[in-house]
């Protein structure tokens, strides 16, 4: 990987209370590029990034990110650094109008950075200017993800977090999902993406990393992971077809 | 004066009420929908915007009112952002419960500074002469200065909603009502938001307190005369709703006003009818929308823990001891002749069991009951009627008293335990303000003199003792009625602890248990868990009526304020100190609360904000109660290790879980 990867992940040790989630996590995620972390369920994948975000506190390692230390900055400091996160269940504000909650995404994010308008965000996703005064809560399943994405991308993030973007969505959907998170990587956006579905964030990623038991065991492009099927199959009991 | 007048006059004076209570409820309403906070302090913040006014008016005279109706909201809105900061902020995530311990904490440290300052009686605060004037509008005169509160009340509702609903600051406590976590995560900092929105809701206090200490006048007992029918607004408008504040608090300023002028009996009554009626055909209240609203993560109950350190073998020796002394307090007592002390032992034993019958419900199918002195003051009453008009025997007193108030919890229970959390908290409330209001309006309770002067004989048919007539030498010592009756309470004690162990350790303990845990597990194991909880509500009750009873037999007397909520909030904070979910525990928190206020009030004139200031720190700091203090120290980390290695205790097992 690069020499000066944009996040860089070192030793994280992290998890809740006394319960010891991560073992010393090392990952790097390189600007422009799409990583992915996979691994079974409770390996810790979601914890790394509540752990990068701050939303839990590391126990030991760090966090760097575009140079800048932020392994003990709290979660509103983080993401002013410029990390947006889509977490999982998608956590929209469902009282709050579709403008609302991309409004308020726009109010965070970095200071010092052009962010894009309300309005040339709701009209990158097309079923979301359907809707723009709808509460969060009568969209779709699909809609509040693409605007869960939505309300991230408008703080002009230098790094976009996905956690799980394509769970509990129809197929049709998953490839709506599948082909924004492309998109906005074909535009130069740096993600960091967590997956359940295999196939979808081998096809997606640049680079994997696989988790398992709070560590990482296997990591390498994801041609070359895709093709590994005894390590597929080991830590994730899947093999992914051609 | 026409009908049509009378009546246009009845609604413009139930339009001024209805608006102070706007006020009041929109601020407590939109603190609970943003930060999940029960501000019990909220009545004391708006005294505090009503002495503060009066304090600036009255040197400035004539503008005095409009420098006073600014500056004194402002004071309250810092205050109220300086409580935030401080204390409510430590208990977020806590579960709401803890907001309510740490408030009414605060109520009797902000009621005891306002009457070492202003003093304790009732004070004219004269409204400006320029609204001091009537205006003939509808065929009456009317006072302009009660038109004024309406418009400028209608004004400040009105500009409230815009700042809720239009502006950006709006934007984002409403976002942060639904999920603070996600509003931190995008980057924005909500703690500034919270303390802003509590001052901002202080403030609103404030305002209503200076109208209406205007229109009425200033005392210490405003806050407390207020709050019971402010929560009464909110839970009736919807938790959390600024509409449900608003129309709740018109509604409820209008049907007062009417009752008093046209059903006088039902005054007082008529609000909590409504509530609860309200409740039961639509637990969420008119406009709310979810039980609990939007995200509001509940969070857990924090149970004492006496294990851990000592041993359970450890602690039945204390208990064991702690018997044996005070079956030998009253030989000690007469003997150096502090006999005081067995009337106060007296007392902390009643208490006790009150606290017990708390712990049954609280503890152990955590059910937050904000009226349990409904059932200690019920307890109370029927045993003084039991005694005046059936029989002079205790025993019977007490069976009727611990029949009756099951019967009272079976019905309530029947129609609270559907709901949850907050609204069961509520509706308890609301049942026992009835209750209490209701005593003062008929003969037979006595009315506000309650009932007095019973005789008692602790015996049945004549075979017993009567003890005025008792009196057995025992060499130095006289065993006379007085102290029959600490032992009979003794045992009375002794022998419901007994009963409510066996009860949590037979198989209805252990499903209530799993219920408190998580009652969609428990009923997706096949459990009734709304019967369950219904049962304990019924145990529960008995025996807090047991304890109002044996009061009342042991006194002589039952008066309306048995019945007040401050006794509430007191066994609540006696469970809690003590360590709730363990029995014991709340006893012993019985024993040191009832000791402290005791002694406090004979050395110090503010004992009320001395306990006030060590509960709010009790409640921050020793959550789990006094009985849990050996374990909290044990897992210090200055002292833990010490211990660990003493006891062999060692660190838990690392888990895999994400």
């Amino acid at each position: 990987m690069s020499a000066d990867p944009l996040l860089s992940v070192r030793g994280l040790v992290s998890g809740y209370g006394s319960t010891r989630v991560l073992q010393g996590v090392d990952l790097d995620v390189p600007a422009g590029s799409v990583v992915t972390l996979i691994g079974r369920n409770g390996v810790g994948k979601t914890t790394t990034l509540r752990s990068i975000l701050g939303s839990v506190s590391p126990a030991a390692g760090s966090v760097t990110f575009d140079g800048t230390d932020i392994t003990a900055l709290s979660p509103e400091k983080t993401a002013r650094e410029g990390i947006a996160l889509v977490p999982e269940e998608r956590r929209i504000f469902p009282g709050l109008t579709v403008t609302e909650n991309i409004e308020i995404g726009r109010l965070g994010g970095r200071r010092d950075t052009a962010k894009p308008s309300v309005e040339a965000i709701v009209g990158e996703f097309e079923n979301l200017s359907r809707h723009r005064n709808s509460k969060g809560a009568a969209l779709s399943g699909g809609e509040q993800q693409m605007l869960a994405i939505a309300r991230a991308l408008v703080s002009a993030p230098d790094l976009l977090m996905l956690d799980e973007p394509t769970e509990g969505l129809a197929p049709s959907i998953v490839k709506q999902v599948q082909r924004k998170v492309e998109e906005l990587n074909d535009e130069g956006a740096t993600i960091l993406l967590v997956e359940q579905n295999v196939q979808v964030a081998l096809d997606i990623a640049d680079y994997v990393y696989i988790l398992d038991k709070g560590q990482v065991v296997h990591e390498g492009p994801s041609d070359e992971v895709a093709a590994a099927d005894e390590i597929l199959d080991r830590y994730l009991g899947v093999s992914v077809a051609d | 004066m026409s009908v049509a007048s009378a009546v246009a006059e009845q609604v413009l004076n139930g339009l001024v009420v209805g608006m102070v209570y706007v006020l009041l409820a929109a601020g407590l309403s939109i603190i609970f929908g943003v930060m999940d906070v029960i501000n019990f302090a909220h009545g004391e913040l708006f005294a505090l915007g009503a002495y503060f006014a009066f304090a600036i008016a009255g040197p400035l005279g004539g503008a005095g009112f409009w420098v006073a109706l600014v500056v004194a909201p402002l004071l309250v809105g810092v205050i109220g952002m300086a409580i935030e900061r401080l204390t409510v902020k430590r208990l977020y995530g806590r579960d709401p419960l803890y907001h309510i311990l740490l408030t009414f904490g605060l109520v009797l440290i902000i009621n005891d500074l306002i009457t070492s300052v202003w003093g304790k009686s009732a004070q004219p605060f004269p409204i400006p002469s320029v609204l001091d004037q009537p205006v003939a509008l509808f065929g009456f005169n009317y006072s302009l200065y009660n038109y004024g509160i309406i418009i400028f009340g209608s004004a400040l509702a009105l500009g409230t909603w815009l700042l809720l609903n239009r502006t950006r600051f709006g934007m984002i406590i409403r976002a942060g009502s639904e999920d603070r976590e996600m509003v931190r995560n995008l980057g924005i900092n909500i703690d500034r938001y919270y303390t802003l929105t509590f001052g901002f809701g202080a403030a609103l206090a404030g305002v209503a307190g200076i109208v209406l200490g205007a229109y009425q006048n200033v005392s210490p007992t405003m806050g407390s005369s207020v709050i019971i029918p402010a929560f009464v607004i909110v839970v009736l408008g919807g938790l959390g709703s600024f509409r449900g504040a608003v129309v709740g608090g018109l509604f409820v300023g209008l049907v007062q006003t009417f009752a008093r002028t046209y059903t006088p009996f039902l005054e007082g009554l008529i609000v909590f009818l409504l509530m609860i009626a309200v409740l039961v055909v639509r637990p969420t209240g008119l406009f709310g929308t979810s039980i609990g609203g939007g995200e509001h993560h509940d969070g857990a109950l924090l149970h004492g823990s006496g294990g851990g350190v000592l041993s359970s073998e450890t602690r039945a020796k204390i208990g064991y001891a702690a018997v044996g002394v005070l079956v030998v307090v009253p030989f000690f007592a007469e003997l150096t002749g502090v006999t005081y002390s067995v009337t106060l032992l007296e007392d902390i034993l009643i208490w006790a069991l009150f606290a017990l019958s708390l712990d049954l419900v609280l503890g152990y199918a955590g059910l937050v009951s904000l009226g349990h002195t409904l059932f200690y003051g019920v307890g109370a009453y029927a045993s003084v009627l039991t005694l005046m008009h059936v029989s002079p025997s205790v025993l019977v007193a007490l069976l009727v008293a611990v029949a009756v108030c099951a019967a009272i919890a079976w019905g309530v229970g029947y129609l609270s335990i559907r709901v949850s959390g907050v609204f069961f908290a509520m509706i308890t409330l609301g049942f026992a303000e009835l209750f209490y209001n209701a005593v003062f309006k008929f003969d037979f309770t006595g009315g506000s003199d309650g009932l007095f002067g019973v005789d008692v004989f602790y015996g049945l048919a004549g075979l017993g003792i009567d003890p005025r007539e008792f009196e057995v030498p025992l060499g130095v010592f006289t065993l006379d009625g007085g102290i029959v009756q600490y032992y009979f309470l003794l045992a009375v004690v002794v022998g419901s602890y007994l009963l409510a162990r066996r009860l949590i350790r037979a198989p209805f303990g252990t499903v209530l248990q799993s219920i408190r845990e998580s009652e969609e597990r428990a009923s997706f194991i096949g459990y009734d868990v709304t019967a369950y909880k219904r049962r304990a509500f019924v145990v529960s009750g008995g025996l807090a009526g047991l304890a109002g009873g044996l009061f009342a037999a042991n006194n002589g007397y039952v008066a309306p304020s048995f019945l007040h909520w401050i006794n509430s909030g007191e066994v609540i904070v006696m469970t809690v100190l003590g360590g709730m979910g363990t029995l014991y525990g709340p006893m012993l928190g019985a024993g040191v609360f009832v000791a402290a206020e005791d002694i406090l009030s004979s050395y110090i004139e503010q004992w009320q904000l001395v306990i006030g200031v060590l509960f709010v720190l009790f409640v921050i700091f020793v959550p789990r109660g006094l009985v849990s203090l050996p374990q909290t120290v044990a897992e210090h980390p200055m002292v833990g290790p010490v211990i660990r290695d003493r006891t062999g205790v060692k660190e838990a097992e690392v888990e895999q879980h994400d």
